[in-house]
């Protein structure tokens, strides 16, 4: 990339997560509904992600979504600025690890395309 | 022992990989040409290949990495992941077939370009707050709630999702509009993306010529700074033009 090294290079927002390529997460995504399809080819299929395509695609708007996010505003924090009480962060190192108490209550369906090809350890939280 | 060639994209025959660069099973990189055209593929290792699928973390991960890094450089037409052929013959088959008449004029239209994808979120517990503040009604439901298992307040609790994916919804679709209109002067393409969770506030692919690519990083860092006590933001790339080739 040819940009100027010095001087008037701008400085990267650090309220902007840059990671490349993107995380295996960030990936399945890309692999889900991407690229051209060429009909004369069968596609080898990846085992279990084809199946939740469809339903990746369609913004939720379910009683199990509902669900989750009663569960999320239930469990929220109100008195602490990015803060989190000591039972929330039970319950959130206890289901996947996740950094924000509200998060492990919502992610359920995008989680579920995860898990089919992530261990926890590569999965990566976005911020 | 081969089990195929894995095809990653269409690209130029004087198209050139970055030194170095594995693909699918770590195996070197390979062109195909014909005529104007080529095509990228590497061998496939039969042992490697297990049940005969690609599902490995890897493999995906190696058909991003191959097609992002040579995209960097070349125009290339990303093919979708798993594109398998048995041989050099077969996989001429890609550049046949009634759309292949247009792959040329699409690979010059993606000369000189990157796409990059702009992922935003609302922070989830600022929005929550936000809704509580906002709507005693859900304030209410939620100390109702509290301390309550999912069987006893059922019907509260998906009365207060409702209320909440709903307030989400209506503070979504002012902010990813003005997001929209301050990336498109500094964009070659722009292609939103479906919403996948109610939280999700804009999904968008852009394309992005080299020359151009400080100015529209400064725009996404403006944008960030702006919203960034509210919402998350994600930028990934440069990558290959994913969202911008015609899906045949």
């Amino acid at each position: 990339m040819s940009t100027s090294v010095m001087e008037n290079r701008p400085r990267k927002s650090s309220y902007v997560e840059r990671p490349g390529g993107g995380s295996l997460a960030d990936v399945v995504e890309v692999i889900l509904d991407k690229g051209m399809v060429i009909d004369a080819f069968v596609r080898v299929s990846l085992v279990g992600i084809e199946l939740l395509t469809i339903d990746a695609r369609i913004v939720i708007a379910s009683v199990d979504t509902y669900l989750r996010f009663a569960e999320a505003t239930n469990r929220l924090d109100l008195y602490e600025h990015g803060g989190r009480d000591l039972p929330s962060l039970m319950s959130g190192m206890a289901e996947d690890g996740a950094k924000d108490s509200t998060k492990g209550a919502v992610d359920g369906m995008k989680e579920g395309v995860k898990d089919a090809v992530t261990s926890d350890e590569e999965e990566e939280e976005e911020a | 022992m081969t089990a195929g060639l894995y095809v990653y994209g269409i690209v130029t025959p004087d198209a050139e990989a970055p030194e170095g660069l594995v693909g699918v099973h770590d195996r070197p990189l390979e062109l195909i040409v014909v005529d104007d055209l080529a095509l990228l593929v590497s061998e496939l290792d039969s042992e490697a290949m297990g049940e005969g699928e690609l599902g490995e973390p890897e493999d995906l991960l190696a058909h991003t990495t191959v097609l992002d890094a040579v995209a960097a450089g070349e125009p290339v037409l990303p093919l979708a992941f798993g594109t398998v052929a048995l041989d050099d013959d077969d996989a001429l088959r890609v550049l046949q077939g009634p759309g292949a008449a247009n792959f040329s004029a699409e690979l010059e239209r993606l000369r000189g370009v990157l796409q990059y994808t702009l992922l935003v979120r609302f922070d989830r517990d600022v929005i929550l707050r936000e809704i509580l503040d906002e709507q005693p009604e859900a304030l209410r439901l939620r100390e109702r709630i509290a301390g309550t298992g999912e069987m006893e307040t059922r019907n509260e609790r998906i009365r207060l999702g409702e209320l909440v994916v709903d307030a989400m919804a209506h503070k979504r679709s002012g902010e990813a509009a003005s997001m929209v209109e301050q990336l498109e002067p500094v964009v070659t393409d722009l292609s939103e993306r479906d919403l996948r969770q109610p939280d999700d506030v804009l999904d968008v692919a852009v394309l992005v010529r080299h020359d151009a690519v400080d100015d529209f990083d400064a725009a996404v860092d403006r944008i960030a700074e702006a919203r960034h006590e509210r919402m998350t933001f994600r930028l990934l790339g440069p990558q290959a033009p994913y969202d911008f080739v015609e899906a045949r």
